[in-house]
């Protein structure tokens, strides 16, 4: 809860729902305090340049404008901890994987090769919008109407790294985690049959507080 | 003053004339509309030969002026002409005294870049809607799962994390220097 008054009617002033009392209340503020003077003009401008950088889509990046982030970048931001970890659990799944294969290819000289190099690694965020778990399919969108969508697929095929799923942060199934309306970041690399995930971190809608 | 300095001047104040005049009309569609008139108005005075001997003075009072006529063509000026003005009066105050230069203006734009990225994804989300997709409250709270109630006190509480991240980033940088 906003304890200071000013605060609160700033808050309201910038959501465009200030009421008259506390339209005079901020008036007289204006007029008779020079930290009420600061602290309005801070907060318009911040709001300015916060409504700025989301026009420019460095806020959250639309699906048409990724891959945005290679996976050493988006490491630093997000939940911090616990997105390391993650991170951290795919690449020792993408070591374990490839030793795998190569072990696999050693011995037998069946296996199918990776289909993309780990240097093609992205990621991209967004709510899901439609989940087929049969075919291992889901597709992501941008929160736009008209935003364009992102298909992905996760890995089954023979050679494909299996996918690692999360859901609030805990390993987790496709039929379970990979919903409709729920946001998610996908790790991903491009293959000849499109986008592979490698890594789906889902988040449930929150609760209202 | 030169008068090709106006247009210069314009130029590199624009997004704080811009908050002046969102600050005057809390439209930011409004806002957008004055900013381009004003543009149109301080070209016209550069080529009159205009001198003015402070700028921001000059244009926040050019500014006032198209705020007005916005009202007056909504038809909402007369009603609260009085209430106007002394609103007007204070918020010229407040940017007289607080409004940034231009280079302190751009180094908090990268730090509030900075301070977003640290954000988690659903309040990124909930940021991203408000101001990118220029969703109300209601709209948001429904695209989000969370009530109208939630989403207001989630943006209050981004704005002050934002505000005290770029802060820390100021003071570190001072400190530096």
């Amino acid at each position: 809860m906003n304890l200071d008054p000013l605060d609160d009617i700033l808050d309201d002033f910038l959501l465009g729902s200030i009421s008259d009392e506390q339209s005079a209340r901020l008036q007289q503020a204006l007029q008779t305090d020079p930290a009420a003077r600061s602290q309005f003009v801070r907060s318009v401008l911040a709001d300015v340049r916060l409504r700025s950088l989301a026009r420019s889509g460095a806020v959250l990046p639309a699906p048409e404008s990724l891959p945005v982030r290679k996976a050493a970048q988006w490491m630093p931001f997000g939940a911090g901890g616990l997105w390391r970890l993650a991170f951290a659990a795919a690449g020792l799944l993408a070591a374990g994987a490839i030793t795998v294969l190569y072990v696999t290819h050693r011995d037998t000289g069946t296996a199918a090769p990776i289909k993309a190099p780990a240097s093609e690694t992205a990621t991209a965020d967004g709510w899901i919008r439609s989940a087929d778990a049969q075919a291992g399919t889901f597709i992501l969108v941008g929160h736009e109407d008209d935003a364009p969508q992102m298909r992905f697929h996760v890995g089954r095929a023979t050679g494909e790294r299996e996918t690692t799923i999360f859901l609030e942060n805990t390993h987790s199934d496709f039929q379970t985690a990979i919903q409709p309306n729920r946001l998610a970041r996908v790790t991903y690399i491009k293959t000849g049959e499109g986008l592979l995930a490698q890594e789906v971190d889902v988040m449930l809608p929150p609760d209202p507080q | 003053m030169e008068p090709s300095d106006l247009v210069r001047q314009f130029v590199q104040h624009r997004d704080v004339l811009y908050g002046y005049i969102f600050a005057l009309t809390r439209d930011h569609h409004a806002a957008e509309e004055i900013l381009q008139e004003l543009g149109m108005s301080i070209l016209t005075e550069a080529n009159r030969g205009t001198t003015p001997d402070s700028f921001m003075a000059w244009a926040r009072g050019v500014a006032r002026h198209r705020v007005a006529d916005h009202y007056r063509r909504l038809g909402a000026r007369r009603r609260h002409e009085a209430r106007f003005e002394q609103f007007a009066n204070a918020v010229d105050v407040a940017f007289a005294e607080q409004a940034p230069t231009p280079q302190d203006n751009q180094q908090q734009l990268q730090f509030l870049r900075e301070c977003v990225e640290r954000l988690t994804l659903r309040v990124r989300t909930m940021i991203d809607l408000r101001y990118r997709g220029e969703k109300s409250m209601d709209e948001i709270a429904a695209a989000m799962q969370w009530t109208a109630g939630s989403v207001k006190v989630a943006m209050s509480r981004a704005r002050r994390t934002l505000g005290e991240c770029v802060d820390r980033k100021l003071r570190s940088e001072e400190g530096s220097r």
